[in-house]
């Protein structure tokens, strides 16, 4: 598993009930959104994410697109973020969470 | 609040931009999703300066760009074509403004060499930006096989770029019909559709030699790259994700 992968996995476990946005992944997760979409995409495709749009504003804003683990979802990333960080040999600093609010 | 429209219509013509690689299908709702993030960044409550808010709006923008470099299509190329023409006439004319004075026999001459400049020149850069970008678009694949390996061979890598690796225009790299085909012969091993005879192994990767061209080859430092990562994914060292396998 890479990096920025856990990264967005770690970001949707905090609360796995919540659903995040785009924008909202990339701050938890410090990625570029060149790097988030074509992984929640992906994510998607494996159906371990699943996609709604928000329901329309009063205030003439644009709907936006919120994202969830699935139930697999929440299943597979807790195994294989368990697994990461069982095999990972003691490295200096802290496994895969980034500093709050750092982005790209 | 007319500066944030400004702002806005600038993210949002970066967004249709990335969009137009994307398949059709896809391309509308790709577009309302990451352009409803717009706003929402302009105004997020926890970066407080209003110009830091923008630069990020604008990076997200841009960002979409990259993710979609793969996706193929051909938007980068005629956005640096007409760049590149139009600089060489820019400076091609500015050098022609110096040294001509209007009505000498020889401005047609000067105009020429101008121009001829303008040319040398320009081409400078754009071999300096190919180099540059090669190594850009390098990291973008190595983002792209990442994905992949996590997602299993669903994602053909060659589906998406065959023949629009980034090429050298003057000095030598891989010829492409080689490298194509090769990759093709690897993509069909890795998803199971290889005769025997033809499947390839990683050893076959490390140790294959390919012809080089001095005119539109492919750039030898992605190359490399990028069959280092198949050479990996044939050995099993980046094992699709276990859901891919999963007995459901």
């Amino acid at each position: 598993m890479t990096v920025p992968l856990e990264r967005v996995l770690l970001a949707f476990l905090d609360d796995p009930t919540v659903p995040r946005y785009g924008y909202d992944l990339m701050k938890a997760a410090g990625l570029k959104s060149g790097t988030l979409y074509p992984m929640l995409s992906r994510l998607e495709d494996e159906r371990l994410v699943t996609s709604a749009w928000e329901t329309p504003q009063q205030d003439g804003q644009r709907p936006r697109k919120y994202y969830r683990l699935t139930g697999e979802g929440i299943r597979v990333a807790r195994l294989e973020i368990a697994q990461v960080w069982a095999d990972r040999p003691r490295a200096p600093g802290r496994p895969g969470r980034p500093v709050p609010g750092s982005l790209g | 609040m007319r500066a944030e429209r400004r702002l806005l219509r600038i993210g949002e013509y970066l967004i249709a931009r990335a969009c137009r690689r994307l398949p059709i299908e896809t391309r509308d709702e790709r577009y309302r999703e990451w352009a409803a993030e717009l706003p929402a960044i302009l105004r997020d409550p926890d970066t407080r300066l209003a110009a830091h808010r923008a630069v990020r709006m604008l990076r997200y923008a841009a960002g979409t760009i990259w993710g979609t470099a793969l996706a193929g299509g051909n938007a980068r190329r005629p956005m640096a074509h007409t760049a590149y023409r139009a600089g060489q006439f820019i400076i091609g004319g500015l050098v022609f403004d110096i040294w001509t004075r209007p009505n000498t026999p020889l401005y047609w001459i000067y105009f020429g060499i101008g121009n001829f400049l303008g040319f040398l020149a320009l081409s400078g850069c754009s071999f300096a930006y190919r180099r540059w970008r090669g190594k850009g678009l390098g990291d973008k694949l190595t983002e792209a096989f990442e994905a992949r390996a996590f997602a299993g061979p669903a994602i053909g890598m060659a589906g998406h770029i065959a023949g629009s690796f980034p090429r050298h225009k003057l000095g030598p790299g891989y010829r492409a019909a080689e490298v194509d085909e090769f990759i093709a012969r690897i993509e069909a091993t890795l998803s199971g559709h290889a005769r025997p005879a033809q499947a390839i192994t990683a050893a076959d990767v490390q140790a294959v030699k390919f012809n080089v061209t001095w005119h539109g080859g492919y750039d030898e430092r992605v190359m490399d790259e990028v069959l280092d990562h198949y050479a990996d994914e044939l050995d099993g060292g980046l094992a699709p994700f276990p859901s891919t396998t999963a007995d459901d």
